[in-house]
C-alpha cells in the first residue's frame, strides 16, 4: 500500500502544482469520472505559443496528483509535443512503465497504479481532459 | 434505543453457510461491508443453481418432455414462493425481470400511454439513478413534468412539502423504500394513502428493502413494487416487478416476442395473459430457482432476530465511528436501515477505500448512483459501510483501525 501512496504521489496530492485558474485569457475543459464522480477543470492559456494548463478538481489525491505531475511534463511544450507526451504517459500509466530516463523520477508513483485497477482511472483522467482540451485548443 | 448483539443468534453457523466470507483478502480476513451493492450467496442458493442445470434445466412452458415439465414447475413454483414472500395476491401479479433496475423501467415504459402533457411525476431527492432516469426519460416522451420531493439535514423525505407537491396532476409517485446511500426507511405507507387520495399509481423500490423489512405489498397497497435477487441474498441477473392485477393489466406490453402471445397473424398480435405477458422470450429460469431458494433461505433464519443483528452492529459502528475526528455521517435518519454512509474532512473516500481494501475491508466509495443526492449534500461522495446479518462487532472493529491506517498515511 506504501507503494501506491509514497512520498512524491501525497506530495502532489496535497500540494498540486499549478491548481487554480489561470489570469490570462484561456479555454477550459470539464472531465468527469461518472463512476466516482471525480471533477477536473483543466484550463489552458490561449494567445502562447507553447502549452501552458492550470486545473482545479474536486478528485482523489490519486487523480490530483496525477494532473499536478502532468502541468509540469507538458507545460512548456508544443502542442504536438504535448499530445505526444501524453499518449505516451497514458499508456505507461496502464501498463506501469513510464520511462524515468525521459520523465522526471517524481512520475515513478504513476506506475505503481497499475496494480490498483479500480484506481487506474482516476490517474487517467487529467490526461484524458488534457488530450481534449489539446483537441478543442486545434480546433479538432 | 441502541440495539444490542443477541446471544442466541447463531452468527457461527450462519456465517459457514456463506462459503464467500471464509477467504483471505491480501492476507486478512475478508470483511464485506458492501452488502447494500449485493449480498452474498448462501450455499443452498450455490447447489440450487448447480443442480438445477445438473438436474432439471429445458425451457420452459409449452414442451411436453418431462425436462420441459421439471424446469416449469421449478420457475413457476419460485414465482410462487415470491408472491408469498411479499403476500401478493395473486402469483400472476409476479413479473420475472433482470432486477429492480429493469422492473421500473418496465413500468416507466409501458405506463408511456397513459401519461400527457398535463400530468406530474413525483420521485424524491434520494433516489438511485434507476428511479429517476427512467421517469425523466418518460417526461420526455410525454411533455409531463418531474417533481422532486424535497429531504431534510437528516436524509427524511419532507411530508409537509409532499403534501404541496401533490395534487390532482400527479399521475405517479415512485420512490425508494430504504435509500443504498443514507440507509433512510421511507414513511411509504403515509405516501402511499396521500398518492391514492388523488388517484395516482405508486411505485416503491425495494431493491434495499426486501432483505431487511417485511414486506407486504396487500396492506401497503401500493401498484407496483420492485426489488432485485442479488440483494436478497439470491442470484444476480434476476430480480421481480410485482403490480396489482388491474395497474398490470393497464399497461402495455414492455417487450415483444415469443411466450407473451396469445396468437400471432402476419395481420396482428394478441398478447398473452398475466404474467407471461410482460416475459416476452426464454426468461433467467436458473436465477429464478436461486432466488425461491434464497427466499426459503431466509424463512429458516429468524427474520426478527437478524434484523436486529443487523441494527446492532450498525449502532456500534457508529459510535465507534464518531470518536474519528473530523468525520461527518452522511444521512441521521431516525427511521434507519443498516447502512452508515460518512465522509472524513479533507479525506477522498476512494483513497479511504482502497487503504481500506488493504486490511480486506470491503466498503463501497463514491456516489453511489445517487448524483443527485451527492449535489443536496454538496459533496462528490460518501464511504458506505452496509451491513448484513452475517457481520460481527469484531469486523466493525478492522474497519475502525483500517480508517485510522488511511488517516495516518493520507494525512
Amino acid at each position: 500500500m506504501e507503494n501506491l501512496y509514497q512520498t512524491q504521489l501525497l506530495e502532489h496530492g496535497h500540494r498540486p502544482h499549478n491548481f487554480g485558474k489561470p489570469q490570462t485569457e484561456s479555454i477550459v475543459r470539464e472531465g468527469f469520472n461518472p463512476l466516482c464522480g471525480d471533477k477536473i477543470s483543466l484550463y489552458i492559456s490561449k494567445n502562447t505559443t507553447n502549452l501552458y494548463l492550470m486545473f482545479e478538481s474536486v478528485s482523489c489525491v490519486i487523480c490530483k496528483a496525477s494532473a499536478s505531475l502532468m502541468t509540469l511534463t507538458i507545460n512548456d511544450s508544443s502542442v504536438d509535443e504535448g499530445i505526444y507526451i501524453i499518449d505516451d504517459v497514458m499508456n505507461g500509466i496502464k501498463n506501469g512503465n513510464i520511462d524515468l530516463n525521459v520523465f522526471s523520477g517524481d512520475m515513478s508513483c504513476l506506475n505503481q497504479i497499475v496494480n490498483y485497477p479500480s484506481r487506474i482511472n482516476c490517474a487517467l483522467l487529467p490526461w484524458k481532459t488534457a488530450k481534449d482540451l489539446i483537441g478543442d485548443l486545434k480546433g479538432d | 434505543m441502541k440495539n444490542q448483539l443477541d446471544k442466541t443468534f447463531d452468527i457461527e453457523t450462519i456465517r459457514g453457510e456463506f462459503p464467500i466470507l471464509n477467504q483471505e483478502i491480501n492476507g486478512s480476513p475478508l470483511v464485506y461491508f458492501d452488502n447494500a451493492a449485493s449480498t452474498q450467496k448462501p450455499i443452498s442458493v450455490i447447489r440450487s443453481i448447480s443442480n438445477y442445470y445438473k438436474n432439471d434445466h429445458s425451457n420452459v412452458h409449452r414442451g411436453v418432455h418431462s425436462l420441459s415439465v421439471r424446469a416449469t414447475e421449478a420457475y413457476e413454483q419460485s414465482r410462487r414462493s415470491i408472491a408469498q414472500f411479499i403476500n401478493a395476491a395473486f402469483d400472476h401479479e409476479i413479473i420475472f425481470t433482470k432486477g429492480s433496475t429493469e422492473s421500473i423501467n418496465l413500468v416507466a415504459n409501458s405506463i408511456t400511454q397513459q401519461i400527457n402533457a398535463n400530468d406530474e411525476i413525483l420521485i424524491t431527492t434520494m433516489e438511485h439513478h434507476s428511479n429517476i432516469v427512467p421517469w425523466q426519460e418518460l417526461c420526455i416522451r410525454t411533455g409531463a413534468k418531474l417533481k422532486v420531493i424535497p429531504i431534510n439535514t437528516n436524509g427524511e423525505i419532507d411530508l409537509k412539502a409532499l403534501k404541496q407537491l401533490i395534487n390532482k396532476r400527479t399521475r405517479f409517485i415512485s420512490m425508494v423504500h430504504v435509500s443504498n446511500t443514507l440507509g433512510t426507511i421511507n414513511p411509504i405507507e403515509e405516501v402511499i394513502e396521500l398518492a391514492k387520495s388523488v388517484g395516482a399509481y405508486t411505485l416503491i423500490d425495494g431493491a434495499q428493502a426486501a432483505a431487511h423489512l417485511a414486506i407486504d405489498v396487500q396492506s401497503l397497497d401500493c401498484d407496483f413494487y420492485v426489488f432485485s435477487g442479488h440483494k436478497l441474498y439470491g442470484p444476480t441477473g434476476i430480480g421481480v416487478l410485482y403490480g396489482k392485477e388491474d395497474s398490470l393489466n393497464n399497461l402495455s406490453p414492455y417487450q415483444y416476442g415469443g411466450e407473451m402471445i396469445l396468437k400471432v397473424t402476419f395481420e396482428e398480435t394478441t398478447y398473452n395473459t398475466l404474467p407471461h405477458k410482460f416475459e416476452a422470450g426464454t426468461p433467467n429460469i436458473a436465477d429464478a430457482v436461486g432466488l425461491k431458494n434464497a427466499i426459503d433461505y431466509l424463512g429458516m433464519i429468524d427474520l426478527d432476530k437478524a434484523h436486529n443483528h443487523e441494527m446492532a452492529i450498525h449502532d456500534y459502528a457508529l459510535d465507534q465511528l464518531l470518536c474519528i475526528p473530523n468525520i461527518e455521517i452522511i444521512g441521521r435518519a431516525n427511521n434507519k436501515s443498516a447502512i452508515i454512509s460518512f465522509i472524513i474532512k479533507d479525506l477522498h473516500p476512494h483513497d479511504i477505500g482502497t487503504i481500506l481494501n488493504q486490511k480486506a475491508v470491503a466498503v463501497r466509495t463514491g456516489h453511489h448512483c445517487t448524483m443527485p443526492l451527492m449535489d443536496h449534500y454538496q459533496i462528490s461522495g460518501t464511504i458506505r459501510a452496509s451491513f448484513s446479518f452475517y457481520n460481527t462487532l469484531e469486523e466493525v472493529d478492522v474497519m475502525i483501525e483500517g480508517l485510522h491506517m488511511a488517516i495516518n498515511m493520507l494525512g
